[in-house]
């Protein structure tokens, strides 16, 4: 009996493959390669021209921009950074949000693109952001009074990447004003000086406010003392609970 | 039922899986094509139609030692031939950008070119190994029943004339039956040669893309993080 080949391997199987190659190279070069983009590139134009374009959609037949040749030895990150400089810098510094969340995966780990001309370019993930990394831990503000859990929004009302400490006032001033308007007084508004959100109160901290006793002492960085002693609450010290008797600031316990 | 085995089955493939994927995206969301879950989606429906194509074109060509019958082969050619697009069209994330929305639409293209085929193929009459009844074994039946008509009456009990009569009746019935089978058998066949010289082209066609556009993924989001 005759053995018929297999169907790819029939003439017009292999005419159809030779000429669908042909079509996809030449639509592939007609588009600059733009048959592979899986979507439309970000057209909002947030932080004026960079690069010399106003927003990555101006890159949508240009994929070289973004993509390095796989024998270039480039990473997409370095011609993220080519760019977005200001980014570079902080991660140098080890500053600002980039400069702590940097990661080693690259800008992909948080941001991507080809998700449409208006879709965000930060990958949104709460649950697994490492917010501590920015300097606040959120360990603390899990649960809202009012029931559930907190969203990014509640904290950034503005933007996801800036912050101002009115929002930890207006809050915090309405649900204990007793003790919020005398702590204002004392320590100013400037309330991340101190918290990080597992209330370690930061290196800046002064722990002259709770003079530090007993083995505690040894283990203390003391800064020079202050003039005015005032409770964590800002109260003066004499209010504070008294110490042990017999244990003084500085002393030793064996 | 037994007739449309694999397509239930391939219909109730597609509704749990169609499930499975309507909780996750209500869970958390549209899984997006370069996801876990949409690459996963993608590559075990390219895997399904990759094993359509091979698995059943190594069984039809394998004379010396064939496991299985040919209509077992078949159905399971119409099976992976289903679930496989319809997890591939998953994979698309609703996107259908470029080669990669040209490659869905030919996939649908490949699939309901398979639909047709499916239903010329039933048409044509087969024995349990899939060969076409040759129309010669067609003409000889045709030939006997054309020689008993010609045969003179000269056996039985009933009386001549209406033995005769009778005998040339039913004769004539059946003679037009198996004139009207043996027009439907060439047609079927023909139109089978037809449909399977289009078939085969567009598959291959939908083959090429898909590795294009396989080796483009692995480029763009692979090689080049």
């Amino acid at each position: 009996m005759h053995r018929r080949p297999l169907g790819c391997l029939t003439g017009t199987a292999l005419i159809t493959a030779f000429v669908v190659t042909l079509l996809v190279l030449a639509a592939a070069a007609a588009t600059g390669n733009g048959i592979f983009s899986p979507g439309r590139l970000n057209a909002v134009a947030a932080h004026g021209p960079l690069g010399g374009v106003a927003s990555h959609a101006e890159l949508e037949t240009r994929c070289a921009a973004c993509h390095p040749a796989a024998w270039s030895g480039a990473r997409m990150a370095d011609l993220c950074l080519a760019c977005h400089t200001s980014v570079g810098v902080e991660i140098a510094s080890g500053g600002g949000l980039h400069g702590r969340l940097a990661m080693t995966d690259g800008c992909r780990a948080c941001h991507t693109d080809h998700r449409g001309a208006e879709a965000s370019l930060t990958l949104a993930n709460p649950s697994g952001f490492a917010h501590e990394r920015t300097g606040f831990a959120l360990a603390a503000h899990k649960l809202r009074d009012g029931g559930g859990t907190f969203g990014c929004r509640d904290c950034h009302t503005a933007s996801l990447v800036t912050f101002s400490a009115q929002t930890c006032l207006s809050c915090h001033q309405a649900r204990d004003p007793v003790r919020m308007t005398p702590h204002l007084e004392a320590f100013g508004p400037t309330c991340l000086t101190c918290h990080d959100g597992v209330d370690t109160y930061g290196k800046a901290f002064d722990h002259h406010t709770y003079p530090l006793v007993g083995g505690h002492a040894q283990a203390s960085r003391v800064t020079p003392a202050r003039t005015s002693m005032r409770d964590g609450w800002g109260r003066p010290a004499a209010t504070a609970t008294p110490r042990p008797p017999g244990l003084t600031p500085g002393s030793t316990t064996t | 039922m037994a007739r449309y085995r694999e397509l239930v089955l391939a219909l109730v493939a597609v509704v749990a899986i169609t499930l499975l994927y309507g909780g996750y995206t209500q869970a958390v969301g549209v899984p997006a094509s370069s996801g876990l879950v949409g690459h996963a989606l993608g590559i075990i429906g390219f895997l399904l139609m990759l094993m359509t194509e091979v698995a059943y074109s190594l069984r039809k060509r394998a004379m010396r030692r064939p496991r299985g019958t040919m209509r077992a082969w078949l159905q399971l050619h119409i099976f992976t031939g289903i679930v496989g697009p319809y997890l591939v069209f998953l994979h698309s994330a609703w996107s259908f950008n470029g080669l990669a929305g040209a490659l869905t639409l030919m996939t649908a293209v490949v699939v309901a070119s398979g639909f047709i085929g499916r239903y010329i193929y039933t048409a044509v009459p087969r024995t349990a190994d899939g060969m076409v009844i040759e129309a010669g074994e067609l003409q000889l039946m045709l030939d006997a029943v054309r020689g008993e008509a010609t045969r003179p009456a000269t056996q039985g009990t009933e009386p001549a004339p209406v033995a005769a009569h009778r005998r040339e009746r039913d004769t004539a019935r059946r003679l037009r039956e198996l004139e009207r089978q043996m027009a439907a058998l060439r047609w079927a066949r023909r139109l089978l040669a037809v449909w399977h010289t289009i078939h085969i082209p567009i598959g291959m066609a939908l083959f090429v893309m898909a590795f294009v556009h396989i080796g483009a993924a692995i480029y763009y989001a692979t090689l080049l993080r």
